[in-house]
């Protein structure tokens, strides 16, 4: 699942990598049930009724609050992160405690999620595997971002040569088979100190999911400086004086929020369907972490017989987060940008 | 054309090379050909290993001997099943190839049906539906879709039916008694089912862009205006400018694909390529490691390639 990234305003530069996660073409020209009807005319009339103009925050939000399916995604994720967070509270069992007089119990009103074949409270454990799987993405993400948005922006302010090198390491990164080194690594580094500190393997997968998912997000970025550094605004700071540093962060930067916010967004998404990929081969977490990949990898034989309750809760798990994450950032994007749909 | 075409294939040579060379290096530092005999009672045994192996060479000499023999088709032999590694990955390869065919063959048609569908009628209820699912199929892990498919379509539908055997068997391609092609397409379903959710799920997301793009050009008006059936315009007129995207898009997810089935050729045990890098990490394989990510990064290269100059092919608009 590699990340493809045609954002209308990168560079048409011949067509990218793509597994299956073609993620970013739904955003070009769909609309969503829930955004139907939301961006019409309406939308850039500035606030008539107090007579005074709106804030680009407030129409952003506005815009938001428009797409229904965006913000009860952003609801059920925030849902998800505070049962993560306060796990504790919410969960009434122990997720290691085991009851082996009951094991293999069907979900029922103590055992919301039933039990495993040691007795384990299947609810905790999916709680709890849930501080993992979402750690995982939006750690990988943040990474990904900047090393992305940092790489881009050198390349498409710098240009020439570095824009050149840079390009064609990233060209590079996308014709790798992802899945496959990502693989290597762990094993690899499984168990190992790297620069003399243990890693624990939540934490392997994250230093090593980092490194795959930055390409899109550089070329998105690269194309957005290419365009605005020749706007007039970035002349007048370079005229009075202002240093490329500053013109970058201040400057052009801020410019590109919103593509910089979409992108980070679906990466969370397909960082945590990665690492789960991963958990289920083996070649992810392993115990005592424990991430939602792994309690289906767990339960994967108890397919097809009465106990593949075992099977569905996790699963759902990554589905209903993943699916939630992806409305969101589809959101995010008609509100940041309110031409990308009609 | 031509010379664009030449151009092209000229660029991609050295992104090989150098592909190859960063892959060599991190096989290289990533796996120990020699861990699985640590446990040898005899002292020297791994020694000899490494100096049988030239592993105790400069790195870019070790990459020169590999590459010669990698380009004269000498790739090595596996540490397990002592047979040649170019004959493991081709056998896993035409496997491999099999799954993707049938699966291309079939998302190909079933998205395109849904692509014109939901730009003819957009912002109808099946659009919607059609959406929704797509959103779904994007952000189903194809583990827990396998495993779902395992359950209800082997296991519960077989009860259902009241047969002895399952209709659709979940493991391997062919059962032992019978290897004919129906007890192969039983095979082969779900398999090609669980790699059809996300293809079909994104391809279809695609020709409906594509589609809603040229349905709102100038010529598909003037079509409509000179009073052409409905019919004619959709499929003659805007159906044949609108596949164009989607099949480039079509090149590069296939050109992935090939090392890309490892979850989905791991859960239904299909000998091909992704199972194969599994089972040689699993047993400390490495002979397989390398060659296997070659070839798999040249798919993507050429398949990307492919991508390019069908590009040009179709839209005799596009200029070099």
């Amino acid at each position: 699942m590699v990340f493809r990234g045609d954002d209308p305003h990168s560079e048409a530069a011949g067509p990218t990598i793509g597994g299956s996660g073609a993620l970013v073409e739904l955003a070009e020209d769909d609309a969503l049930p829930g955004a139907v009807g939301g961006l019409d005319s309406s939308d850039v009339v500035v606030g008539e009724r107090e007579g005074k103009p709106l804030t680009q925050w407030k129409l952003f939000w506005r815009r938001f609050f428009r797409h229904k399916l965006a913000v009860i995604s952003a609801l059920v994720l925030l849902l998800l992160v505070g049962m993560a967070l306060f796990a504790p509270a919410v969960t009434r069992f122990e997720p290691t405690a085991q009851d082996l007089r009951n094991i293999r119990q069907q979900p029922d009103g103590t055992h919301w999620f039933g039990t495993d074949n040691l007795g384990r409270d299947q609810f905790s454990r999916v709680i709890y595997a849930g501080r993992i799987s979402l750690k995982i993405g939006a750690t990988v993400a943040l990474i990904s971002t900047l090393i992305g948005t940092t790489l881009g922006a050198i390349a498409g302010y710098v240009g020439k040569w570095v824009d050149q090198l840079l390009m064609r390491i990233t060209d590079l990164f996308l014709v790798m088979p992802g899945l496959a080194i990502l693989m290597v690594a762990n094993v690899k580094f499984r168990g190992q100190e790297i620069f003399g500190f243990r890693v624990s393997t939540d934490n392997l997968a994250i230093l090593i999911l980092s490194f795959v998912f930055w390409m899109t997000i550089a070329r998105v970025v690269r194309g957005l400086i290419l365009s605005l550094k020749e706007k007039e605004f970035v002349e007048a700071a370079r005229a009075s004086g202002a240093s490329t540093f500053r013109i970058i962060t201040r400057h052009v930067l801020p410019n590109c929020v919103g593509p910089i916010a979409v992108n980070a967004t679906l990466v969370v998404g397909l960082a945590i369907l990665t690492e789960s990929a991963l958990s289920f081969l083996g070649f992810g977490v392993q115990p005592p972490d424990v991430s939602w990949g792994y309690l289906v990898a767990d339960a994967r034989g108890t397919a097809g017989t009465d106990y593949a309750y075992m099977i569905y809760f996790p699963g759902l798990a990554i589905l209903l987060t993943v699916l939630s994450i992806n409305f969101l950032g589809d959101g995010l994007r008609d509100a940041f940008d309110p031409q990308s749909h009609h | 054309m031509l010379a664009y075409v030449a151009r092209r294939i000229l660029i991609s040579i050295p992104v090989i090379v150098i592909a190859s060379v960063l892959l060599f290096w991190f096989v290289s530092v990533s796996t120990d050909p020699t861990a699985r005999l640590r446990l040898s009672r005899d002292p020297t045994l791994v020694d000899r290993e490494r100096e049988r192996l030239g592993l105790n060479d400069p790195l870019h000499v070790q990459y020169g001997n590999w590459a010669k023999d990698f380009v004269r088709g000498d790739w090595g032999e596996s540490y397990i099943s002592r047979r040649d590694v170019s004959t493991e990955i081709r056998t896993a390869l035409w496997n491999t190839t099999q799954l993707i065919l049938w699966a291309i063959f079939l998302c190909a048609i079933v998205s395109i049906f849904i692509g014109v569908y939901s730009a003819v009628r957009q912002y109808s209820a099946l659009d919607y539906t059609f959406t929704t699912a797509s959103f779904i199929g994007l952000s189903m892990p194809p583990f827990f879709f396998g495993l779902l498919a395992i359950h209800f379509l082997t296991t519960e539908l077989r009860l259902l039916l009241g047969w002895d055997q399952p209709l659709f068997y979940s493991v391997g391609m062919h059962s032992a008694t019978d290897k004919g092609f129906i007890d192969f397409l039983r095979h082969l379903a779900l398999p090609v089912l669980t790699l059809s959710v996300q293809l079909v799920a994104g391809w279809s997301r695609y020709q409906r862009a594509a589609m809603l793009d040229v349905m709102s050009s100038d010529y598909i008006r003037t079509a409509r205006a000179k009073g052409l059936p409905r019919r004619k315009v959709i499929f003659k007129h805007g159906l044949r400018n609108a596949l164009i995207p989607l099949t480039t898009v079509m090149a590069i997810d296939i050109g992935a694909l090939f090392g890309g089935l490892i979850v989905t050729e791991t859960i239904f045990a299909w000998p091909g390529m992704g199972r194969l890098f599994v089972q040689a990490l699993l047993q400390g394989d490495t002979a397989i490691v390398l060659p296997w990510m070659i070839v798999v990064a040249g798919f993507i290269i050429v398949f990307n390639l492919l991508a390019d100059v069908l590009y040009g092919v179709l839209d005799p608009r596009i200029r070099y």
